[in-house]
């Protein structure tokens, strides 16, 4: 009996190595090419891209993973030469910032009103940024764009930061954190004496961090990586954000588009590590509760 | 159990803290100085700012002042030269001797001539003298005769014939002698005459020869300047003389000088050059004095082609020679003269060093500096512009191009190849 379950263990584990591998084997690619001379990857990928599709299937992509020669040409070219890759980067930081920190305020507070408090309509409410959460973006692009016209936030961050701040999103997530909260919590507060802020700031808060790691994580991973809406609302091309930037790396240029994806998805994988365990906290927290 | 896991997993955390605070910073720090660094790797190029204006055509030439009037003067027999009378340099008057030349042989000839005509007279005085000898022989003989007849009738009477018969005989005989001897004598007479004219013919030639020696003499054993002016060069040196050179080369200041000068037939015509055209001639003389003074272009050659190398290459460029006439006195030939035009072209444009002209199979090309308004800080950037070449000499051209400005930044040199769109670092 125990061998079999040992038996299924080493095979589970060889499973998901087998799975981990096929995750990870991307991200060793790009880090391991980024780091390739220029020359060494035109060689290495010069099928790739050649245009021609027939040709695809004879030739094959000499895939190493252990570069010739180590080079920091390509983190040069992208941090030296070319300003364009960083002001891209802070463009990104300064558009992704305001926004979780926007989300995180007024979806918490909004979550706080339509889970905890009582009011007619609050159902029906919730229902609606349900739908728009569920309306993919394609389908509200054409009204966003007619109010960012109307309110004169074309060609600006603010086009973006505005309804990214208000999005339906965090306050659906963060719902779902606080009705895992018994009634009764608020209830010895307001026992206590204390009012809605209080009890919010010093009860639902500490008690849905695993919740807020979540959501930054989520909404980070989402706004780093958007494209539609700095290309629709962005026409000057010094404001656009990285993302764009990795879309726009021409074939010739792939040993930069390696070094530029590593350091596009440095911060993201630098939060993920940062906040894995609040976030396995929270999933196993709405998890129980649940 | 769990405290080891927390604590483990706080562990990480810082260290993934510091990761990121690092990433953040790496950032920061390169966008705050990537310029900077960057900077010291572009070429560095040197600019100059392009002016509206014209070209101005510029011909200033040396040339040396010579006579306009100069005289070779030749040995006129091609006899030895006796004495130089004169030196280079020295002002002569007209007629004034400048070379004599030995003449000894010319005067042994004449001697010799008249030795032969005094021979020719003294041969003619002789057969007249004959020619009279015979006159009076044939006279005594004529007188004889008559004698010989006067006798004979004398005789006659006082000898009664007696010796008649011998001399009728006689006389008879002197006649027939008489008459043989004019005969003769009337042939005698012709030849010596002929012989008499043909001489003084021969006299008369040599007479004449010797009048043209002497004439010779007279006028080749010395050289007389033919006007007042300069001896400007001896050839002859002492005794020696060169066949087919002339002795004497004599000038005339007062005509004035000339100088030639090469000028480029493009120039020329830029120029608008024109025969008969007055311009200033500068000159410096011989004590380093510059004086300014009037000139004339007398004349302007047909172009001529002259093959020569540049840095691209065999090139060939059309040549003409003008000759400008400057009249001067107090001048000796020899000076420098310098003339300076200057004529601003019809062609309004862009002036710009043909150093910052770049070509191109057929199209001609700048590099204009950009400034671009980067997002951190501001970056010079090259800018192709095609341009039109309106008129150009060997420096500087006036152009055209819808794309360039008075006051733009031209590149005149890099510190590497450019391209269009490359940054670069102003010096």
């Amino acid at each position: 009996m125990s061998l079999l379950i040992s038996m299924k263990k080493y095979l589970l584990t060889l499973l998901m190595a087998g799975l981990g591998l096929v995750i990870l084997f991307p991200l060793i690619v790009t880090v391991v090419n980024s780091l390739t001379s220029r020359q060494e990857i035109a060689l290495n990928y010069a099928s790739v891209g050649s245009g021609s599709s027939g040709a695809a299937f004879t030739e094959f992509v000499n895939l190493k993973l252990i570069p010739d020669q180590v080079s920091y040409e390509q983190y040069i070219t992208l941090l030296v030469e070319s300003p364009r890759f960083l002001l891209m980067f802070w463009n990104s930081v300064f558009m992704v910032v305001p926004i979780i920190i926007g989300q995180t305020v007024v979806a918490s507070l909004a979550s706080y009103a339509l889970s905890k408090l009582q009011f007619r309509g609050r159902e029906p409410i919730f229902l609606v940024y349900l739908l728009t959460m569920l309306m993919p973006f394609q389908v509200t692009l054409v009204p966003n764009y007619l109010i960012a016209d109307k309110m004169g936030l074309l060609n600006h961050v603010s086009a973006i930061i505005w309804p990214g701040v208000f999005a339906a999103f965090g306050v659906f997530l963060l719902r779902q954190f606080m009705m895992q909260i018994p009634y009764a919590y608020i209830e010895a507060g307001k026992l206590d004496g204390a009012g809605h802020l209080l009890i919010f700031l010093k009860i639902i808060v500490p008690m849905i961090k695993p919740g807020f790691s979540a959501l930054v994580i989520l909404l980070f991973v989402d706004y780093w990586n958007m494209i539609e809406q700095p290309l629709i609302f962005l026409d000057d091309p010094f404001m656009q954000p990285l993302s764009i930037y990795l879309s726009r790396i021409n074939e010739g240029e792939l040993g930069i588009a390696f070094a530029a994806s590593v350091l596009y998805m440095a911060p993201m994988v630098l939060l993920f590590l940062y906040a894995e365990s609040y976030l396995v906290q929270g999933v196993q927290l709405s998890g129980i509760k649940g | 159990m769990k405290s080891q896991e927390e604590e483990t997993n706080l562990g990480r955390q810082r260290f993934v803290r510091i990761l990121f605070i690092v990433f953040i910073l790496t950032l920061i720090l390169f966008t705050l100085f990537s310029n900077t660094l960057q900077s010291l790797t572009l070429p560095k190029v040197r600019t100059d700012r392009i002016a509206e204006g014209a070209l101005t055509h510029k011909l200033e030439a040396q040339a040396m002042l010579e006579p306009l009037v100069e005289v070779e003067l030749m040995n006129p027999s091609e006899w030895e030269v006796q004495e130089v009378l004169v030196e280079e340099g020295q002002r002569v008057s007209k007629g004034q001797p400048l070379v004599s030349y030995n003449d000894d042989a010319a005067q042994r000839e004449i001697q010799d001539q008249m030795k032969e005509t005094s021979e020719f007279d003294l041969r003619v005085r002789s057969l007249q003298r004959e020619h009279e000898t015979g006159e009076l022989n044939l006279k005594s003989m004529q007188e004889q005769f008559i004698q010989a007849n006067h006798e004979g009738e004398d005789e006659q009477i006082r000898r009664v014939a007696r010796e008649m018969e011998t001399q009728k005989l006689r006389l008879r005989e002197i006649q027939e002698q008489m008459e043989t001897s004019i005969q003769e004598e009337g042939q005698r007479k012709e030849r010596i005459q002929r012989d008499i004219q043909t001489h003084t013919l021969d006299l008369d030639m040599q007479e004449r020869k010797i009048e043209a020696l002497n004439e010779k003499i007279a006028h080749s054993s010395e050289i007389k300047a033919p006007f007042d002016g300069h001896i400007t060069r001896v050839y002859v040196q002492g005794n020696t003389y060169a066949s087919g050179q002339p002795d004497l080369v004599i000038a005339d200041y007062s005509e004035g000088f000339k100088m030639e000068v090469p000028v480029d037939a493009a120039l020329a015509s830029s120029l608008e050059l024109a025969q008969g055209q007055q311009l200033q001639v500068e000159i410096i003389d011989k004590v380093q004095q510059v004086r300014s003074v009037e000139g004339e272009i007398t004349h302007i050659s047909k172009a001529a082609i002259l093959s020569g190398e540049s840095d691209s290459g065999p090139m060939a460029v059309q040549q003409k020679h003008l000759t400008i006439k400057v009249k001067v006195d107090e001048l000796e030939g020899g000076e420098q003269g310098t003339i300076k035009l200057e004529k601003r072209s019809r062609h309004q444009g862009l002036v710009l060093p043909n150093q910052a002209i770049h070509q191109a199979s057929e199209s001609r090309f700048i590099y204009k500096v950009i400034e671009a308004r980067g997002p951190l800080g501001n970056r010079f950037v090259a800018q192709k512009v095609q341009l039109k070449i309106l008129e150009t000499d060997g420096e500087i051209s006036v152009v055209h191009s819808d794309l360039l400005y008075p006051g733009d930044q031209v590149i005149m040199e890099s510190s590497e190849p450019l391209q269009d769109g490359n940054r670069i670092r102003l010096q």
